[in-house]
């Protein structure tokens, strides 16, 4: 029995915990997406809730087809999750599919964060006060074009999906004014540049005689003339100053035929580290010259830190062992000793055994070897 | 997909098995500052020395593994970092491995030498540290030594020409091959 609620509590303990996991909290990235289904938390009514942020756009109502036309936003919001993660959407409309405005003809030249998409992720900071623009250009029908500004984002421990939707914002395409100067249809903003490079931005341009660019880095209030050089073919060479780590640079192109006078939108541009020239052998190379160069260093040092081998030579325990098993040498000197001669002095010589000589040791006659008689 | 799960399984173990060795040398070394821990010592010896022996072999095992489990090996900063710490780690075991293998278990014995041998370890186990680091930040993108406020950037490394790589080696083999052949003769210190 006590097993059972053990299993069942565990098991609505699990089922409990998983409520906090249904939503994606920490976002899914910057990417092209439509407006939010029925099937997502955002957009379930019974996992979500209106947003009570403000969404501000401040751009102007007319555009010209085919022209840049830059799109700004600000969104005020009082309550966020504690990551401060928003979801900023640039639609066109809210049908759950071919929401994108390049459903609709338009083309995103440059979001907020520097690339081309309609849907970015940022951080709030802590007034509540966000300000975001896209870059595109109008669609190359007359007509009306509607934009519009949706956001997600959650709220404290709530576990609530909440979604927020701006007023459709109706701009007016208008034909090109003849001869209007401005970017060309085909060209897109460099995102990012690598760190330290100092070439030039390649400009492309239509109706255009001349242009000036202005350039700061993002945040500063200030801005500076940049040099232009002609290209050919109505490019222009733009030397912008090189920026290192993370540093972010904006820059405003002015297009001028003598006729009229453009100032197109800021463009953003990152920056990013060169690109890595590694490769697989060399890093092998490398690591076992590492792994070579610290066995050479530290077999030295134990050679060299060993307790110093005198120490050893104190030790006498082999030679006593030697000293043990063989005796010791006489430090007296032997006397020489004639074992022949002292036989032969110890031989009695009698007259009655002519040839013969008595050992009086071993008691028996012996041969005289002087005896040179023939008896 | 298997090189992946081999990765996994191989890596664990190596990392366990190398903490392990360098943990125990460095309590063996602690040791010796404690009176009566001999029999401590011996034991923390014999589980150091062997567990770095079994990590030897899978080391390069784990480096196989993960450099086929990549689509482009040591294309970035990253993976590139993790040969070069490979690499070390297999230094520092080595030379522990080593001088435990020349001077016996009375190494710990000799102060210069039990500090050398925790030094080794110490250096093995920062090594492992940094790998199983970088390993987190590229699979997971985070890391637990990211609360470390020093932790350096592992999106930057340190690339040398690929000849200038070789030539590398080379000195290394050569240092390694004097420092047996030209340096002072050791002897197994009682213990």
């Amino acid at each position: 029995m006590r097993g059972r609620i053990i299993a069942i509590a565990t098991i609505a303990l699990v089922l409990i915990s998983t409520q906090g996991t249904v939503a994606n909290p920490g976002g899914n990235g910057d990417g092209n997406r439509d407006f939010v289904c029925g099937g997502s938390c955002h957009g379930d009514p019974t996992l979500s809730a209106p947003s009570t942020a403000t969404i501000s756009i401040t751009s102007g109502n007319t555009a010209f087809t085919g022209t840049a036309y830059q799109f700004d936003t600000t969104i005020e919001i009082d309550m966020i999750s504690h990551s401060r993660i928003l979801g900023v959407f640039l639609l066109s409309s809210t049908n759950g599919n071919g929401d994108n405005p390049e459903d609709h003809g338009w083309n995103i030249i440059q979001d907020p964060s520097g690339t081309n998409v309609n849907y970015v992720e940022v951080i709030v900071p802590t007034n509540g006060a966000v300000s975001l623009s896209w870059v595109l250009t109008a669609p190359e029908e007359v007509g009306d074009g509607d934009l519009i500004v949706a956001i997600h984002h959650g709220a404290g421990y709530e576990n609530l999906a909440y979604l927020g939707v701006s007023e459709s914002h109706s701009i007016s395409i208008n034909p090109v004014p003849a001869n209007l100067p401005g970017f060309a249809l085909d060209w897109i903003a460099p995102n990012y540049r690598v760190t330290g490079d100092t070439s030039p931005v390649s400009v492309l341009t239509q109706n255009t005689t001349e242009i000036s660019v202005e350039w700061k880095l993002e945040g500063e209030s200030v801005s500076h003339p940049a040099t232009v050089e002609a290209g050919t073919d109505d490019e222009w060479l733009v030397h912008l100053p090189a920026t290192m780590g993370d540093g972010r640079i904006v820059y405003q192109v002015t297009t001028s035929n003598g006729e009229f006078d453009v100032i197109q939108p800021w463009l953003t541009m990152g920056t990013i580290p060169p690109e890595f020239d590694g490769n697989l052998m060399g890093a092998r190379a490398q690591g076992f010259a590492g792994a070579f160069i610290i066995i050479a260093l530290l077999v030295s040092l134990q050679g060299l830190l060993q307790p110093p081998r005198r120490k050893n030579d104190l030790d006498q325990t082999k030679e006593a062992e030697v000293a043990e098993e063989t005796p010791p040498e006489s430090v007296v000197d032997k006397p020489t000793f004639d074992e022949d001669a002292a036989y032969r002095a110890r031989l009695l010589k009698y007259d009655e055994h002519p040839g013969l000589l008595w050992d009086p040791v071993d008691e028996e006659w012996v041969d005289d070897p002087n005896y040179e008689g023939d008896e | 997909m298997f090189s992946q799960t081999l990765h996994h399984l191989v890596v664990g173990l190596t990392t366990g098995i190398a903490t392990l060795a360098c943990l125990c040398a460095i309590a063996a070394w602690v040791s010796n500052y404690f009176v009566g821990a001999k029999n401590a010592r011996a034991h923390l010896d014999t589980a150091s020395y062997i567990a770095a022996i079994a990590t030897l072999p899978l080391l390069p095992i784990a480096v196989l593994s993960g450099t086929m489990s990549m689509s482009d090996p040591a294309s970035d900063a990253m993976s590139y970092n993790k040969f070069l710490f490979a690499g070390l780690t297999t230094g520092f075991l080595a030379s522990m491995v080593i001088g435990r293998w020349r001077f016996g278990p009375g190494v710990w014995n000799d102060s210069r030498l039990a500090l050398l041998q925790a030094i080794s370890a110490i250096g093995a186990l920062a090594s492992i540290t940094v790998l199983g680091s970088i390993g987190a930040k590229m699979t997971l993108g985070e890391s637990t030594m990211d609360i470390l406020p020093f932790w350096p950037a592992f999106d930057d490394s340190i690339v040398v020409n690929g000849w200038f790589s070789l030539v590398l080696l080379i000195i290394g083999l050569v240092a390694v091959v004097a420092a047996f052949m030209l340096g002072p003769k050791v002897e197994r210190l009682p213990e």
